[in-house]
């Protein structure tokens, strides 16, 4: 063992020197340490949050397009039929036309459609969105199977209306030809959403250069 | 016997006489923690440099994918905008009466001897229902159904063809589908009536609800 006291006065000196400098060292080492230990905590906290946030997106991400992929068809397929919405002008007018013209085809004779006012608005919950309904009455006269043709018709040609109500009354006078009564739902409003949706005008336009060339072929 | 040792050399000219010198001791004494300490260092400098890095490329990786994220939070709210309005058509769908069907079955099932009168389906609409629909359940409809007519038989018969047709309806499975079977009932009794030819007959009706 080295004895101290046995050491020269230099010895002693530069063992002093020594101690100093080596304590120096580690107060400043344990100092950087420190720093180097809290770096690293606080990079590794923001590198899990970091990793976190990327595993997410990128779940979102491939989520996103797996539902977009499968939506999109369901999507179009719906916007075929929203792009028959009935107009907010002249709405009655309009559905009265497209009736007579569906009457037409059909041994049903309607004399009349109007309007049935109802309460606005749906409930306070729910989503955000809203459907609108139209609500009519057509009031006809036929025969049974007169009355069975025009259901079937008006259910195949417009997807968007529902038979509420239906009525058939037998008449003395003529026993083949029944009173018909036909309250009729038609949704409507569609414009805010297809406004949002993307891809419609090009669905629309594709639309209308398939009802410009049945015309022209007609 | 003792020898007499004389040291001659100076304190500072002595050698000492263990394995290793009292220098070597000293200096080992005082670079070995240093050592130790700058291997530590530059170790955790290392890892220091490397997590720096991982973190600058994931930061990298999360500034690209940002926008998209948040377009795709933006689309995620219009698929959902979107997916709602697909469950209120297919709600919508499925409230809808299969008229068609209906009104074939009803034909079918009407016995010959019996003449209808009158025959209504679904509900009517009034100022107190709403136009709009925020949810599936909301477009459900309570229909009924409704049968009124005559029997063109004695009043024994009649009872047992208003029995049969009341089974036959309450058994058929399209008008099971839109209507309760054990709500298709007969309402009040059958009153008998003067045919319009002088033969009896019997005038009934029958209700039915929705499931």
């Amino acid at each position: 063992m080295i004895n101290f006291s046995q050491l020269t006065k230099e010895q002693k000196q530069y063992v002093f020197l020594g101690v100093v400098a080596l304590a120096i060292f580690v107060w400043l080492g344990v100092l950087g340490a420190k720093e180097v230990l809290s770096s690293m905590t606080s990079i590794d906290t923001e590198l899990a949050e970091v990793d976190g946030k990327l595993k997410d997106g990128l779940r979102k991400e491939a989520e996103y397009k797996q539902v977009s992929q499968d939506y999109l068809p369901t999507v179009q397929q719906t916007m075929k039929y929203l792009v028959q919405d009935i107009p907010n002008r002249n709405r009655l007018t309009e559905i009265q036309t497209k009736i007579y013209l569906l009457e037409k085809n059909t041994e049903l004779t309607v004399f009349d459609i109007k309007e049935i006012p109802l309460a606005p608005g749906g409930s306070a919950g729910g989503g955000a969105i809203t459907l609108n309904s139209y609500a009519l009455q057509i009031s006809a006269k036929a025969s049974y199977v007169g009355v069975l043709q025009f259901v079937a018709a008006l259910y195949k040609e417009f997807p968007l209306v529902r038979v509420v109500y239906l009525n058939i009354r037998s008449q003395t006078q003529e026993p083949e030809q029944h009173l018909v009564e036909i309250q009729v739902q038609w949704l409507c409003d569609f414009h805010s959403f297809l406004q949002k949706w993307e891809g419609i005008d090009a669905l629309s336009t594709s639309q209308d250069a398939e009802s410009e060339a049945a015309l022209t072929d007609d | 016997m003792n020898v007499l040792r004389v040291n001659l050399l100076d304190k500072s000219e002595r050698r000492h006489q263990g394995p290793v010198s009292r220098r070597f001791a000293f200096v080992c004494a005082m670079v070995t923690p240093v050592l130790l300490i700058a291997v530590i260092a530059a170790t955790k400098m290392v890892q220091l440099g490397i997590s720096k890095h991982d973190l600058e490329t994931k930061r990298a990786d999360w500034e690209r994918l940002q926008p998209s994220l948040v377009e795709f939070d933006e689309k995620a709210k219009e698929l959902d905008e979107s997916r709602q309005l697909l469950e209120l058509f297919e709600a919508w769908e499925k409230s809808r009466l299969p008229m068609e069907d209906l009104l074939e079955e009803i034909r079918d099932i009407v016995p010959e001897r019996v003449e209808l009168k009158q025959l209504s389906l679904g509900v009517t609409l009034d100022r107190t229902m709403r136009f709009g629909f925020r949810k599936p359940e909301e477009m459900a409809l309570k229909s009924r159904l409704q049968i009124g007519g005559l029997i063109r038989e004695e009043r024994d018969k009649a009872s047992e063809c208003m029995t049969g047709f009341l089974e036959d309806l309450q058994s058929n499975t399209v008008l099971g589908d839109s209507f309760s079977s054990k709500k298709i009932n007969q309402i009040g009794p059958l009153v008998i009536r003067a045919g319009t030819d002088g033969s009896a007959a019997s005038e009934f009706k029958i209700q039915g609800e929705a499931k």
